[in-house]
């Protein structure tokens, strides 16, 4: 079953961890400009046009988000993102970019996909690539 | 997390690069991370810049662990002493490779944290001389910022020409000037010479060991043997218990020491 969210959405989205700091660190936040539907059954968000996602340590800005949940709707488990609208033209397609900050990574690119962690940041220890 | 389609990337390690796909594989403990590149029919070089090298291949696997870094991979170029970028782009190749060291190869092991950057069938060049060899070792200074020598070595002949002089043997190893020049090298087992002298003659030499330091080359034979030499144009060949080459302008003239020789 799909819902249909108003033009000007913001998801947040606060998982199930220990310390406030921690739940603020991982809120979970989406803002679209475009239309945005929340599908149950395939437990999805997608999201058009003018999308800022914050999660963590992770900033995108993209034209096209779609996020996979978790069982109980509340944590984000991956996400697929295009720097073009979904049905976007070749011309479109080509110019299309989208913004990915996450923790020390900055990339831009026309698409990603995503595993989200769940209970720590981008770790800056260990990811020092 | 995969980024695909013209992906144009800042790690955090300070490596810049621009490649088709972009694979980051954190481990299960966050303490050692992969990034793979890769090129497609649209970019078929993925473009690197690393601390104070840039490198174009056709494939890459960036590998940190223990707080060090591995980058290995197939047919690159690689061009030392150049600035990172602090933008998201890396800096040109092509401008750089013309006055800096650059290396050639098909496959190749980069380990900046022992400055040890291995090629496998490589081609190395700096300013007029040029070097390969099977496998090719380049160690570089602490920042990695200037080569400090490389050596030839594996099955398969080493050779390096260097200002009208070529040179052919099992083994060499050659060390660099502060400034990033030629400082010297020394060549180890069959070697075979040619130089041109100043009336445009060639020169050839076949000994055991060869050395340079700036203006002079040294053959020497093996011990209780001789030093042979032959120059095809001048109609002549002989035999010399140690052969020099000096520098002279842009050529070579030679020396030979309690020599023999025949004239055709």
């Amino acid at each position: 079953m799909k819902y249909i969210l108003p033009l000007a959405f913001l998801l947040a989205l606060m998982p199930c961890v220990p310390s406030a700091n921690a739940e603020e660190n991982l809120a979970f936040k989406v803002q679209c400009e475009g239309k945005s539907e929340w599908d149950r059954e395939a437990r999805t968000f997608e999201l058009n046009e003018g999308v800022k996602l914050t999660y963590g340590d992770m900033v995108m800005t993209c034209e096209w988000l779609l996020v996979f949940m978790d069982e109980s709707n509340r944590r984000p488990l991956s996400l697929s993102a295009k720097g073009y609208s979904k049905n976007a033209g070749p011309e479109e397609v080509a110019k299309g970019r989208l913004e990915f900050k996450w923790g020390r990574y900055a990339l831009r690119c026309r698409q990603v996909e995503a595993e989200l962690p769940s209970d720590r940041q981008h770790s800056d220890e260990g990811d020092r690539l | 997390m995969t980024a695909s389609d013209d992906v144009w990337a800042k790690l955090a390690s300070g490596y810049t690069v621009h490649c088709a796909k972009l694979e980051i594989e954190p481990s299960e403990d966050g303490k050692s991370a992969k990034a793979r590149l890769s090129s497609d029919k649209y970019l078929e070089r993925c473009r690197i810049a690393g601390e104070n090298f840039v490198a174009t291949e056709s494939s890459g696997l960036i590998i940190y662990e223990n707080g060090r870094y591995l980058h290995t991979g197939r047919d690159i170029e690689l061009v030392f002493d150049v600035e990172p970028s602090s933008e998201l782009l890396p800096p040109d190749l092509e401008k750089e490779k013309l006055e800096k060291l650059t290396v050639s190869a098909e496959r190749f092991s980069l380990n900046p944290s022992l400055q040890l950057f291995r090629f496998e069938n490589a081609e190395v060049s700096f300013g007029p001389a040029k070097m390969s060899g099977p496998v090719l070792e380049v160690r570089t200074n602490e920042d990695l910022s200037a080569p400090k020598s490389v050596e030839c070595s594996g099955t398969g002949r080493s050779r390096i020409t260097y200002q009208a002089m070529s040179l052919a043997s099992d083994s060499l190893s050659a060390s660099f000037t502060d400034e990033g020049k030629l400082g010297a090298f020394t060549a180890i087992g069959s070697c075979e010479i040619m130089a041109v002298n100043s009336e445009d003659s060639s020169i050839a030499a076949k000994c055991e060991s060869v050395t340079y330091e700036p203006g002079l080359i040294t053959l020497l034979p093996k011990e209780g043997e001789q030093v042979h030499m032959a120059s095809e144009i001048e109609g002549w060949s002989g035999v010399a218990s140690k052969v020099e080459f000096m520098r002279k302008g842009d050529r070579w003239d030679h020396r030979a020491y309690n020599a023999t020789i025949t004239k055709e």
